[in-house]
């Protein structure tokens, strides 16, 4: 990154983005400043999938709001991979979000299809895309299903599919499991990793949780506590092909999440160490 | 809906007999239920029913149920009777169409845009809360002096009163619309008009709802009052004239017309809940 010597066609595929020196700040309403995230940098090649790991108020849910484009305030500089970034049938990002993001009042492939709103897109193709995507996070006999009639596993994958469907340059997931019962997680982890083998997605997956952090990304940036930097970038020992459960029963495994847990544990402090372990 | 058809509904033969007892003590819950909210209604006219017949009651005042139905039966079986009434009827009925329709539109219309633009907010929400709780028929003299007196006026306080129900709830509606909504549509993207019309406004829907139904509550406590005071037409002025002259009975016959009216009114409201927010019912 600091010599410009190297050519850009030099890297197998180009960057998806850079994101240099990120800083951010928020004023409280009592006035005052608080720092959340101090310097943050990463680049991300296409197609790779990258998990932001930290304590608490760490900056990793700021960063997302700023990569989703919620929050413009920031310093630093975020560099996309341009040569598609002016294709106006896919969005530069598409977040899918922790809570329920459903629109209550639409069917799923209405929501599906209103993700792509902001998109010139012909009728024809978003039909095309809400089809193949409700199809591949397996909603397809819940088309016409409002989201009161679904469980939470199945809205949120109508808003992973609402994500998908704008085929964005970075797909942002903000601890999209996070509201889910155990067991569903470990079947939806298995299904992101399919679907994004499939999209051929390029990730930011933000989580506290280690395990799913592992089990599903190439590289883990650990974040410190706030004012949030780059404490540790740590890759993946396993190829992008082997799938969440099966990473779960390898002694690699195991040995990353000793690592990583003595990385997160060192940040969070005595007394978070204290609530985690409970 | 689907509860009471699902409950009311005979239970199969081949269920469980846990179940079948289950489903038969719900059924029975629903029916009491049921017997009791139309029930209490008839006990109290038994009630005064009895007392004006023992005199515990100034009959002149308070006739019983019986003799203000049967003088409302002799009322109405005449053709001038019926003609009068409905006269009345239609009179008022126009006033609160003319009234609702405009103050209807345009608060929601405010509302929503104050709910979505800052500075139209910014502007006037003070004024807009300072306004609200002024009795609206404390400025009826005002609408005299501008409109005159009868369907202009009447209808311009029914506007008036509808309005400010409507805009409030609308803006408290979209103002306080669930903010994942915005953040979904701000990281899509969304177009202006995919956002107000396919976002916030159905957001803000049950909160509209709420402000349309209770604006009706309100258009029909003005149409009323109003008609008291200026009109010559109308269920109002029909209650009134009854009492001035005494005709007891008479001015019950125009009580029930608004007792009809609110009926149908609270009928109107849950229909619109029903079939507008669909994903809202519990």
């Amino acid at each position: 990154m600091t010599g410009a010597v190297a050519p850009p066609q030099a890297a197998d595929r180009a960057p998806a983005l850079r994101i240099s020196h990120l800083r951010k700040s928020y004023l409280t309403a009592g006035g005052s400043t608080v720092r959340a995230i101090a310097d943050l940098s990463l680049t991300m090649a296409d197609g790779e999938r990258v998990a932001i790991l930290g304590p608490s108020g760490c900056g990793k849910s700021s960063c997302l709001r700023i990569l989703a484009g919620l929050d413009t305030q920031f310093a630093g500089t975020i560099e996309w991979g341009n040569e598609r970034a002016a294709d106006a049938s896919r969005l530069r990002s598409a977040t899918v979000f922790q809570g329920d993001s459903t629109l209550p009042w639409m069917n799923v492939d209405r929501n599906i299809a209103i993700g792509m709103s902001g998109l010139r897109l012909s009728t024809t193709d978003v039909r095309r895309r809400v089809d193949r995507y409700r199809d591949l996070v397996g909603l397809r006999d819940f088309a016409k299903a409002y989201p009161h009639e679904l469980s939470g596993g199945m809205r949120q994958r109508a808003a992973i599919a609402r994500a998908l469907a704008t085929e964005p340059l970075l797909l942002l997931m903000d601890e999209p499991l996070a509201a889910l019962d155990a067991q569903t997680r470990l079947v939806m982890q298995k299904e992101l990793h399919r679907i994004w083998t499939q999209t051929d997605s390029t990730v930011v997956y933000v989580t506290h949780d280690i395990e799913e952090a592992i089990s599903l990304c190439d590289r883990l940036l650990v974040m410190s506590s706030r004012p949030g930097r780059v404490k540790a970038m740590i890759e993946s020992p396993f190829s992008r092909a082997i799938e969440p459960l099966e990473r779960r029963r390898m002694p690699a495994f195991a040995e990353m999440q000793a690592h990583v847990w003595d990385l997160v544990a060192e940040e969070v402090g005595q007394t978070l160490v204290g609530e985690a372990t409970r | 809906m689907t509860d009471a058809k699902i409950l009311l509904a005979p239970a199969p033969d081949d269920v469980d007999p846990l179940i079948a007892a289950n489903l038969r003590a719900r059924r029975m819950a629903r029916i009491r239920d049921i017997a009791l909210g139309v029930g209490f209604p008839i006990f109290l006219l038994l009630l005064w029913e009895f007392a004006a017949r023992f005199n515990l009651i100034d009959r002149r005042f308070f006739p019983g149920p019986s003799t203000i139905g049967a003088s409302i039966w002799t009322f109405l079986s005449t053709q001038a009777g019926r003609e009068l009434l409905l006269g009345h009827v239609q009179a008022t009925l126009l006033r609160i169409g003319i009234g609702y329709g405009i103050g209807a539109t345009s608060g929601v219309l405010l509302g929503v845009v104050m709910g979505l633009h800052a500075p139209t907010r910014a502007a006037i929400a003070p004024t807009l809360y300072a306004i609200f709780p002024v009795p609206k028929i404390a400025i009826y003299p005002l609408m005299i002096v501008i409109f005159g007196l009868g369907d202009a006026s009447s209808s311009a306080l029914v506007t008036l009163g509808v309005f400010f129900m409507t805009c409030i709830n609308t803006f408290a509606g979209v103002r306080y619309v669930n903010p994942i909504y915005h953040d979904v549509a701000d990281a899509f993207r969304f177009p202006p008009l995919v956002r107000w019309f396919r976002v916030f406004i159905p957001a803000a829907m049950p909160s509209i709802i709420t402000g349309l139904r209770l604006g009706l509550g309100q258009a029909l406590v003005l149409v009323v009052s109003a008609e008291f005071v200026s009109a010559d037409t109308g269920v109002g002025r029909f209650i009134w004239d009854s009492w001035q002259v005494l005709d007891v009975p008479r001015m019950f016959m125009g009580l029930a017309v608004v007792l009809i009216f609110a009926g149908l009114a609270a009928i109107a409201g849950s229909l619109a809940e029903t079939k507008l927010i669909p994903w809202n019912r519990r």
